[in-house]
């Protein structure tokens, strides 16, 4: 099953995203909270993204959510530090970081490829609000 | 040319200069953002100076990893990658080196510069770290192609990392969370611009001393032959100024 790590600047609101896509989620998957700073405060780090993909997949491929910022950078430089067959199955999802999540963890929770989760999460970030 | 015992000197005096203005690049940062700036780069700084302090037998290369990892993992933003991974650049450019003399600063300065400005997606003109950093490679170019005498090209690309620092004052941000500011951004100069120029005029002052014991070993050398031409054990003595 495809595995998701949530990349925020706060470790807190990564865990309440998780919870909350969790709770929408049709079967038990893997999400991994990478979310805040290596001091504890607001940021990201890169050793934590590293480890929570390595958590997170079970030979199907990884998706990250990112908030903004470094976080996007952080991930992005973290998927360079993997070695060459996980590498090539860890992406970022361009879509906000909530509903990408949401929406990326209900297509995972049915059984959904990596490339349908990735596409999946990125259609929920284009819905309009008004 | 710097060997590795010289480049950690110099990496020391960097950490101290960074260290020492914490508050400085803290008060520039709560300007446009979250008033961290110093306070992540000194953390950051304090770990590389705990670090390379026991790692001089090990190579160039190795100091310069040693410090790129210590940066990503200890600044803990945007700043921490960006000049983490430059130091990495710079590491693997530089690989199997015992010294790095000047014509490898042009080299150096490149690679920083794309490495900044791929992976940080920016450019000059965004107000950031490159306003300081491109000027003051174009000039260590120029002066280059020009043959000014080190201490000549030395005060000039000082005169320009400083400039760009403060071309930062009247630009609008374009990347990070100041961009959310809009033109309330304009008016204050870029932490990160300002952090640049630090690292910059640092490594200046320690070339400026290297340059300048060079000059008293040739002096010095001069000296000699003057005294064994002359004869004479006080002569010599009184020339070196040594007791």
């Amino acid at each position: 099953m495809v595995g998701i790590v949530v990349v925020s600047h706060s470790k807190n609101l990564a865990q309440e995203i998780i919870n909350f896509s969790l709770d929408m989620a049709k079967a038990d998957i893997c999400i991994i909270n990478a979310g805040g700073a290596c001091h504890g405060g607001f940021g990201t780090d890169v050793d934590t993204i590293v480890e929570a993909i390595k958590k997170a997949d079970d030979g199907d491929g990884v998706l990250i959510f990112v908030d903004l910022g470094s976080a996007v950078m952080s991930a992005n430089m973290a998927i360079e530090f993997l070695e060459g067959e996980l590498q090539k199955r860890v992406f970022i999802a361009d879509a906000p970081i909530l509903e990408g999540c949401i929406g990326g963890t209900m297509r995972a929770s049915i059984g959904g490829t990596l490339e349908e989760v990735k596409t999946s999460s990125e259609k929920s970030g284009k819905y309009s609000k008004i | 040319m710097i060997c590795k015992d010289k480049l950690v000197e110099f990496l020391n005096s960097v950490c101290d200069d960074i260290i020492r203005n914490k508050e400085f690049l803290n008060e520039l940062d709560n300007n446009t953002s979250d008033g961290d700036h110093g306070s992540n780069m000194s953390r950051g700084f304090k770990e590389v100076k705990e670090k390379i302090n026991g790692i001089g037998d090990e190579s160039i290369s190795f100091i310069l990893k040693t410090i790129s990892m210590t940066l990503i993992s200890s600044i803990g933003g945007a700043s921490g990658l960006l000049y983490g991974s430059s130091f990495l650049k710079v590491a693997e450019l530089l690989d199997g080196r015992e010294f790095i003399d000047k014509n490898d600063i042009i080299r150096i300065g490149e690679v920083v510069i794309e490495n900044i400005k791929n992976r940080g997606k920016i450019d000059i003109g965004c107000k950031s770290m490159l306003d300081t950093i491109v000027p003051a490679f174009k000039t260590i170019e120029l002066c280059s192609e020009e043959n000014y005498d080190s201490q000549k090209m030395f005060s000039e690309v000082e005169k320009s990392a400083y400039e760009g620092m403060n071309s930062t004052k009247t630009m609008k941000a374009t990347y990070g969370r100041a961009s959310f500011l809009g033109d309330e951004s304009i008016g204050y100069i870029d932490a990160g611009a300002a952090s640049s120029y630090i690292i910059i005029k640092s490594i200046i002052e320690e070339l400026r001393l290297v340059e300048n014991w060079e000059l008293r070993i040739e002096s010095w050398q001069r000296t000699i032959v003057n005294w064994r031409i002359k004869g004479g054990v006080s002569y010599g003595r009184n020339c070196c100024g040594i007791s």
